[in-house]
């Protein structure tokens, strides 16, 4: 029998950012059971019984040999791995189109506990970076047990966004990294799409792996509105727009669909795992795309 | 070409143009304010569409407002080229009312007259002041409303509301000229006919209108205009009943025919005697076709019985209950009138007769039907006839002026005659006096055959009402009975029920008006012909007498005829109660089931030596009492004209061009307002249909226009 995942909504309404990315880790970890992502890693850890339908690629024929039943070995990881997760706070991640779904910043803050919490876990060093148009807190990447807490504080507390500008801050914080290590942008990247990469392009550059994580809302994506309305920017307040939103979908998906297809041209230019959500997705998708990640770089 | 519109009040709904403005305006102002992330791709979008987008916004309220706009003014019924009412009102107004039974027919909105009196109203209100407005009643006899030409005003048009159609048949042609003889009197000028009428198809007689026309022109010429005010409508109804053509006797069985116009599928009939049901039927014909229905009961009681073949009320109600008269009779008075006798073996053939209806004198049984008395010729007096049912001249010789005239003034009414000449001495005179004076071709032509050339009998009519019932036997049996001597008739259009192998006829029958004639051309003596030894003999002289002496009053008169009885026994005073009954004074009641009866006068008249009561003509149908002081002398039946509850009517442009073959062109065609007025002029074009059409495609367009704009 199968479960629909918990969706983001629900999660968010827990409250408890802690609470909340040890249910959704947790929960990922149980439902990897059955997927072909367990055991990357090449130190043994403990045998577990092998059900009708799992692979036989870790199954131990000695003890089968033995005892006549299947047991498969589980592997812990032993690498050590540098994971910084880069969260962008810009004012525009701050729109939620529905109080009954999170903003995106809500989303990314979430998601972003939720891949410490699995990197801690497998003894990965993690660190965080919260930025808008420039660097606003710094968790340095560790592997202890204590640095879950500090990220969590950090993300307890972002602060209130400004306007994006994501290229000069991705070169900062590319600039500071000391070791080559795996780099989590978290963002929407409504930026100039020549800026983001630039900045994405610097990581490369410097040795790191990227995985970005485009979060958008449904509503940015089908922009489903009823009746004329008058739009205002989030990260600039004076800009407003007066539109009725059924004459111009159709161009606007357009347009925001070549966009996307810009950024995903340029991510895959320079090998970088793009992963498109939406804030209505559940966060399983984006940490399976994670462990994908980490499973090639194993 | 002048626009004018039917229903000019609907234009101010123009105003709901403004609607898709206002709407417009309003969302406008109601712009709700949505924080957005970016607004980057937004403002490109806009900057690309926002020209192409406004203008096909206001292109979009321009075609909205556009097919409002002619949706409006297709409701206000605009025409081309019609004339306005209002503008041409007349001095003088004569308005020819439709107050036929036609009229009662219910519509959408109360009934055809309500309509047409509304529209009246509307008329002779709308007189301006000094004008003047005479109104002529289109029933069965056309009627002016008020007693001169009078000032139009509230009491002109109170005084309208107060007249109500009749039960009777319309007659516009008969109205016109009533309405000329007026227009001929009328103290200003120019008169404007106005004839409103649902233009009843069976009403319009051509001949009649142009001698109406005429009598228009010469009454000075008026402008006619007509208004009709009929929806076609589909209803049920009774167009005709046929009693037996018999007497009856209490107990026989009895067959009552209805002729309908059937209003639904299974449509059920009933068949009513004083008030209680006595038989139904149900048609099996479609809607709107006639179908005949019989009714089979046992006639009731001797007595006048009052009859209703009815059904459910239906939209025209005139004709939903149609009244009768059934008459069944305990004892039938035969006159035989026949010549000096001239001892036993003289002229004795009526004896046959007198034995074959009452075996015995007519004294044997209280029961028997027939009771038989006979004159010689030279003894009967007027009387005589008008008392009894059945007359039979069995060989009476020269009649005399004053029989003569008393038989045709019987036949002329509701008795019957048999006419016997065999007789050599007088047959060739009464084929010369008697049959001219009847109608008939004389004279007659003697035939006689030998014993061997004895000609035997036919029967030529096997369906008629005298052989009504009888089975093949009897028939073969009659025809059995031979002839040597009688008389030849010329062709003179009379029904032969009996006639010889040789063609000529032995039993003929001929109507007279109301009245029933027999005519048998040969003497009832054996040495003419065997009839009288026919075992058939007796059956056949009482199915003939009862035959002439009808089925009583069955038939019923029409609306419009004066209710009228025939005094029996009161002839010249014999009767020993024919004194107080005609010292009157006369009364006649009008009676309905749940109405208090309706008393209306009565005069005392004489007809052919006969005494008569008759009222005035009545607009209503049903059942006519007459009454002198304490004793009823009879009942009367009236009904409406069966072509009242005609479906088929005129269309304005029909009638108007009836109008103008008989004389009366320009007729100019008005309609009716929703509110029951006369709107302005509808002769011209309909443009209605061009708006609705050009709406649509507007709408149609607007559609397309805002789907590409989303």
């Amino acid at each position: 029998m199968t479960t629909a995942p918990i969706s983001p909504a629900e999660f968010a309404a827990l409250g408890r950012l802690d609470l909340i990315a040890r249910l959704v880790v947790e929960g990922f970890l149980v439902g990897l059971h059955r997927s072909p992502y367990h055991g990357f890693s090449s130190e043994f850890a403990e045998y577990r019984a092998c059900f009708p339908g799992e692979p036989v690629t870790h199954v131990d024929w000695r003890v089968y040999a033995k005892s006549d039943r299947l047991y498969r070995k589980v592997f812990s990881e032993e690498t050590n791995l540098r994971a910084t997760l880069l969260v962008d706070c810009s004012a525009s991640m701050g729109y939620g189109s529905d109080a009954a779904r999170p903003t995106k910043l809500a989303y990314a803050r979430l998601l972003a506990a939720s891949l410490a919490r699995l990197l801690l876990r497998q003894n990965d060093a993690v660190g965080l970076e919260l930025f808008d148009n420039r660097r606003l807190g710094s968790v340095p990447a560790r592997a202890v047990r204590r640095q879950l807490f500090e990220i969590l504080k950090h993300l307890d507390d972002l602060p209130a966004g400004r306007e994006t500008a994501l290229g000069p801050v991705l070169h900062e914080v590319a600039e500071r990294l000391p070791r080559r290590g795996l780099v989590v942008l978290i963002s929407d990247l409504m930026d100039a799409t020549a800026d983001v990469t630039a900045g994405l392009r610097h990581f490369r550059h410097r040795g790191h792996e990227v995985i970005v994580f485009q979060v958008l809302d449904p509503r940015e994506l089908d922009l489903d509105f009823k009746g004329e309305a008058r739009f205002r920017d989030l990260e600039r307040p004076e800009r407003t727009l007066r539109l009725e939103p059924a004459h111009a979908r159709a161009a606007y998906r357009e347009r925001l669909e070549a966009w996307r297809g810009e950024v995903r041209q340029a991510c895959r230019r320079e090998r970088i795992d793009l992963v498109e959500t939406t804030t209505d997705t559940p966060f399983d998708r984006a940490l399976l795309a994670y462990l994908s990640k980490r499973r090639r770089l194993a | 070409m002048p626009l004018t519109f039917l229903n000019p009040g609907l234009l101010f709904g123009a105003a709901a143009a403004a609607v898709p403005l206002l709407l417009h305006l309003l969302q406008r102002r109601r712009v709700r304010e949505i924080a957005f992330s970016d607004l980057r791709f937004l403002e490109e979008v806009k900057a690309r569409r926002s020209r192409a987008l406004g203008v096909r916004r206001w292109l979009l309220l321009l075609l909205r407002m556009l097919a409002i706009l002619l949706i409006v003014a297709a409701a206000a019924r605009p025409r081309l080229g019609g004339r306005d009412a209002a503008t041409t009102a007349p001095a003088a107004l004569l308005v020819v009312l439709d107050a036929s039974a036609s009229m009662r027919t219910e519509q959408d909105r109360g009934t055809r007259f309500d309509a047409a009196l509304a529209a009246a109203t509307d008329a002779v209100t709308a007189l301006p002041s000094g004008g003047v407005v005479q109104v002529v009643l289109a029933g069965p006899r056309p009627r002016a409303v008020f007693n001169g030409w009078t000032g139009a005003g509230a009491g002109a048009a109170s005084a309208l509301r107060a007249v109500a159609p009749t039960d009777g048949a319309g007659d516009p042609a008969a109205a016109l000229a009533e309405a000329a003889a007026w227009v001929a009197v009328s103290p200003q000028r120019p008169v404007t006919v106005l004839l409103i009428s649902d233009l009843q198809a069976v009403a319009w007689d051509d001949a009649a209108l142009a001698a109406a026309a005429r009598a228009l022109a010469e009454a000075g010429g008026a402008r006619l205009a007509l208004l009709p005010v009929g929806e076609p409508q589909v209803a049920g109804g009774v167009t005709r009943i046929r009693t037996p053509l018999r007497a009856l006797r209490a107990g026989e069985p009895v067959q009552v025919e209805a002729d309908v116009r059937v209003g639904h599928v299974g449509q059920v009939w009933r068949l009513e005697l004083d008030g209680r049901l006595v038989a139904e039927a149900a048609s099996a014909a479609a809607p709107g076709e006639t179908d005949r229905l019989t009714f089979a009961f046992a006639a009731p009681a001797a007595g006048l019985h009052r009859g209703l073949v009815a059904t459910a009320a239906d939209r025209f109600p005139v004709d939903d209950a149609r009244p009768f008269l059934l008459e069944v009779r305990d004892r039938l008075e035969v006159l035989i009138v026949h010549g000096p006798g001239a001892g036993a073996a003289g002229r004795g053939g009526w004896r046959y007769w007198a034995n074959a209806l009452a075996p015995g004198g007519g004294e044997a049984g209280a029961d028997e039907l027939y009771s038989v008395s006979d004159r010689v010729v030279a003894d009967v007096v007027d009387g005589d006839l008008v008392g009894a049912d059945v007359v039979l001249l069995v060989d009476p010789g020269p009649l005399g002026r004053r029989l003569q005239d008393a038989v045709v003034e019987r036949l002329a009414r509701d008795g019957g005659v048999a006419l016997f000449a065999g007789d050599s001495a007088d047959a060739e005179e009464l084929g010369r006096t008697l049959l001219p004076a009847l109608g008939l071709a004389g004279p007659m032509s003697y035939r006689a055959h030998g014993p061997a050339g004895a000609q035997e009998a036919v029967v030529v009519a096997p369906a008629h009402p005298v052989f009504d019932g009888l089975p093949a036997e009897a028939l073969t049996t009659l025809a059995r009975a031979t002839w040597r001597r009688y008389y030849a008739l010329p062709d003179s259009g009379c029904d032969v029920l009996l006639a010889t192998r040789g063609g000529d006829p032995l039993l003929a029958l001929a109507r007279r008006a109301r009245g029933r004639l027999l005519i048998a051309p040969f003497h009832t003596l054996p040495d003419a012909t065997d009839l009288a030894h026919n075992p058939m003999f007796p059956p056949l002289a009482r199915r003939l007498a009862a035959y002439l002496a009808g089925g009583g009053r069955g038939v019923a008169d029409e609306v419009g005829a004066a209710p009228a009885i025939a005094l029996a026994g009161a002839a010249d005073g014999e009767d020993a109660n024919a004194g107080d009954v005609l010292a009157g004074p006369f009364l006649l009641f009008r009676t309905r089931p749940g109405v208090p009866a309706e008393v209306l006068p009565a005069r005392l008249g004489w007809r052919g030596g006969r005494a008569f009561v008759a009222g005035e003509p009545v607009p209503r149908q049903g059942f006519y009492t007459f009454v002198a002081g304490t004793d009823t002398l009879g009942d009367a039946v009236l009904a409406a004209p069966a072509a009242e509850g005609d479906a088929v009517l005129l269309t304005a442009a029909e009638a108007a061009a009836r109008l103008a073959a008989a004389g009366l062109p320009d007729a100019e065609v008005l309609a009716t307002t929703p509110d029951g007025g006369i709107a302005a002029g509808a002769d011209g074009r309909e443009l209605a249909p061009w708006l609705l059409g050009l709406a649509a495609l507007i709408l149609l367009a607007e559609t397309r226009l805002s789907r590409r704009a989303a």
